[in-house]
């Protein structure tokens, strides 16, 4: 059954009780939440996912729950909890999924070691995928949301999950998390796209998410190869620029920019290579997504 | 003799599968999502992949089970790799200071190679060094760009007056903190042992510029570390610490007598009496008969109270639900003897007004 298909007071009722079971390709995150509003946008922005059986083996188990004290009688906050610790300060209670995300994000940085973790948006088409380095202002995740509805799987907006060994790609294709002006260009540019509830006044200004298509979703345990690595750069008034780059400038990007390039040492150092050497590497500044995208077909060829 | 058994269920099977690592074969995958769990709390998944490794069932082992153990060797491996770089940084900044810098616990372990070291997530690097030369060591190291976390007036007269340590050092951008010793236990505690006589047994390790104890001097620390100058709070992988160290150590010809003796030289007979008791009760660790012989016996009650907390109290809360009540108490209980053990009553009062008597609670953050 998928999450999208159920009714939402089974949803509520899993989340209460035994907990609802996401896999999300290399990552399975069992999620239980006492905050009963969060089931409506989880249904939304995890439509396609099928849901799990609560037992079985997690990587993370989460769980979100009001925060203590008198001030949730002024103004509610709400705790993620990961295994006993509460890792961040509480946020308001009308912020679940934003901080289900981040927790969640910030759970499988911490225990997925056993890959190499860069931070990129990654999408395929024709079996070739594309790393989308983050750095900051990049327009990373709106590149990676307008790639995604326009044909591209989307392997994940935030990971780059990188199989020790054979430097393969693994999916995790979970919504993508857009900010402040981004949700308007996303909704213009891609009119069916199911984006959640949007939420303002968190700590990275307003955020909705886009949900992953129910194709990427169904691939997601299908792992992809790197075929290019485009480091982008959202220049407005301009159409698109596109110039090589040096591979040891990637190199060099792709491993500052990982969760746990250090932590891995030499097989971190190895994997990262492997990618570099096997990618076209290219610099892209883009003002119009359309052009961006044309562009990137070119280059994946 | 029965096994003793943990108090969590959930930890109880970390410590089954660490004694017998073939049961892994078996485990169903909803058991294996517990035992993950509590072991990560515990710290103990990498020694739990290193034993099932050896055993020969890590590599049949459900893929997302071995994924969440080879994560957490990868965490260990590298605070390992981190501890070398503070050791090499170490030799190069204390090179103009004289006399043996002797390496204690998780650092002494990794440049002896111990395969106890490839399994254990260290958490910081202790340097022993004799009293009359920890000023200079200590501004040495300061020179060199160490530099103390910020503790506040009181906490640093706790550490200068009270404490067998400086407060922690660190170097900017280092994940490990150095600790600097100039005893095993607080000068103030009741139970007296003399640097001196262990700094005298220490020895070098060669092609490395530091000292360790001696193999019977690492047993007994690790014996008082764990149950004398202990809250006994989440010390279940310093059991695990000592089954592994002894059984690796014990194969030196003569270990056991040297042991035995050394402890009584030492005052810390029934420190070393627990800390085999725990090891061989839980895990399994084999001591010979003669040593029980040889180990004066605390009493009966002294032992089932201790079998009780240490049931109890090593162990952390568990990732879900409520820590059972008697935990809680134990927990208490077990704090209550560290500071007895650990401060002459004038001083715990006022350490406790200082700190706040919250801070004496079952729930509260672990004190200097």
């Amino acid at each position: 059954m998928k999450l999208g298909e159920l009714p939402v007071g089974e949803v509520e009722r899993l989340l209460r009780r035994e907990g609802l079971g996401l896999a999300f390709g290399p990552a399975r995150v069992r999620l239980r939440s006492e905050v009963g509003a969060l089931a409506p946008a989880l249904q939304r922005v995890y439509a396609a996912y099928p849901v799990e059986a609560p037992g079985g083996f997690y990587d993370v188990s989460a769980r979100l729950a009001p925060a203590g004290g008198l001030r949730r009688f002024v103004r509610p906050q709400v705790s993620f909890w990961l295994d006993g610790e509460s890792p961040f300060e509480p946020f308001p209670a009308d912020t679940h999924l934003p901080l289900v995300e981040w927790g969640v994000n910030w759970a499988i940085a911490m225990r997925l070691n056993q890959h190499l973790l860069l931070h990129a948006g990654v999408v395929e088409r024709g079996g070739r995928a594309v790393l989308l380095p983050a750095l900051p202002a990049s327009g990373k995740s709106t590149l990676t949301a307008a790639l995604a509805s326009r044909g591209y799987r989307l392997l994940s907006d935030e990971f780059g999950v990188v199989r020790l060994g054979d430097a393969l790609l693994l999916p995790m294709p979970r919504p993508v998390a857009l900010k402040n002006e981004s949700i308007a260009i996303i909704r213009a540019f891609a009119p069916g796209a199911v984006i959640g509830p949007e939420f303002p006044k968190t700590r990275k200004g307003t955020v909705a998410h886009l949900a992953p298509d129910a194709a990427s979703v169904a691939a997601r345990h299908t792992p992809a190869a790197p075929a290019l690595i485009v480091f982008p750069k959202y220049t407005p008034g301009i159409g698109v620029e596109v110039e090589p780059a040096p591979k040891a400038r990637a190199f060099a990007q792709l491993s500052v920019n990982a969760f746990n390039y250090e932590l891995l040492g030499p097989a971190g150092f190895d994997a990262v290579g492997a990618i570099v050497s096997r990618c076209g590497c290219y610099q892209l500044r883009f003002g119009d997504l359309d052009a961006a995208i044309e562009q990137i077909g070119r280059l994946l060829g | 003799m029965p096994r003793l058994r943990l108090a969590d269920p959930d930890a109880d099977a970390v410590i089954q599968l660490l004694a017998a690592p073939g049961d892994g074969r078996d485990l169903p995958l909803d058991r294996w999502d517990r035992v993950v769990r509590v072991g990560r709390a515990c710290r103990l998944l990498p020694a739990l992949r290193q034993r099932l490794d050896e055993a020969g069932v890590l590599s049949g082992l459900p893929a997302p089970v071995r994924g969440q153990l080879d994560s957490e060797a990868a965490i260990a491996r590298y605070r390992k790799q981190m501890a070398w770089r503070e050791l090499h940084e170490l030799t190069d900044a204390l090179a103009s200071v004289p006399g043996p810098r002797v390496l204690v616990k998780g650092a002494a372990y990794i440049v002896q190679g111990l395969r106890l070291a490839d399994a254990r997530v260290v958490s910081d690097v202790d340097l022993l060094v004799p009293r009359e030369r920890l000023a200079a060591v200590e501004a040495r190291l300061r020179e060199a760009g160490w530099q103390p976390e910020a503790v506040d007036p009181y906490d640093e007269r706790y550490y200068r007056e009270w404490s067998h340590e400086v407060p922690p050092l660190r170097y900017p951008g280092h994940l490990l903190e150095l600790d600097l010793h100039h005893a095993i236990v607080p000068p103030i505690s009741r139970v007296r042992v003399d640097p001196a006589r262990l700094l005298a047994a220490a020895r070098p390790v060669p092609g490395t510029a530091f000292h360790v104890l001696a193999p019977e001097d690492q047993v007994l620390h690790a014996c008082v570390h764990a149950f004398v100058d202990s809250d006994l709070a989440d010390r279940v992988r310093d059991i695990v610490d000592l089954d592994a160290l002894v059984c690796e150590l014990a194969a030196a010809p003569g270990f056991w007598d040297r042991l035995c003796a050394r402890a009584a030289e030492l005052g810390l007979a029934r420190g070393l009496w627990y800390g085999l008791r725990y090891p061989q009760r839980l895990l399994g660790t084999p001591v010979p008969e003669t040593v029980w012989r040889r180990l004066p016996s605390p009493g009966r009650t002294a032992v089932r109270t201790m079998d009780w907390l240490v049931a109890r109290a090593t162990t952390p809360p568990p990732p879900e639900g409520r820590q059972l009540a008697s935990a809680r108490a134990a927990r208490w209980l077990a704090r209550a003897r560290y500071f007895r053990i650990r401060m002459p009553l004038p001083i715990l009062l006022r350490h406790a007004a200082t700190k706040g008597i919250r801070r004496l609670l079952p729930h509260a953050a672990s004190a200097p």
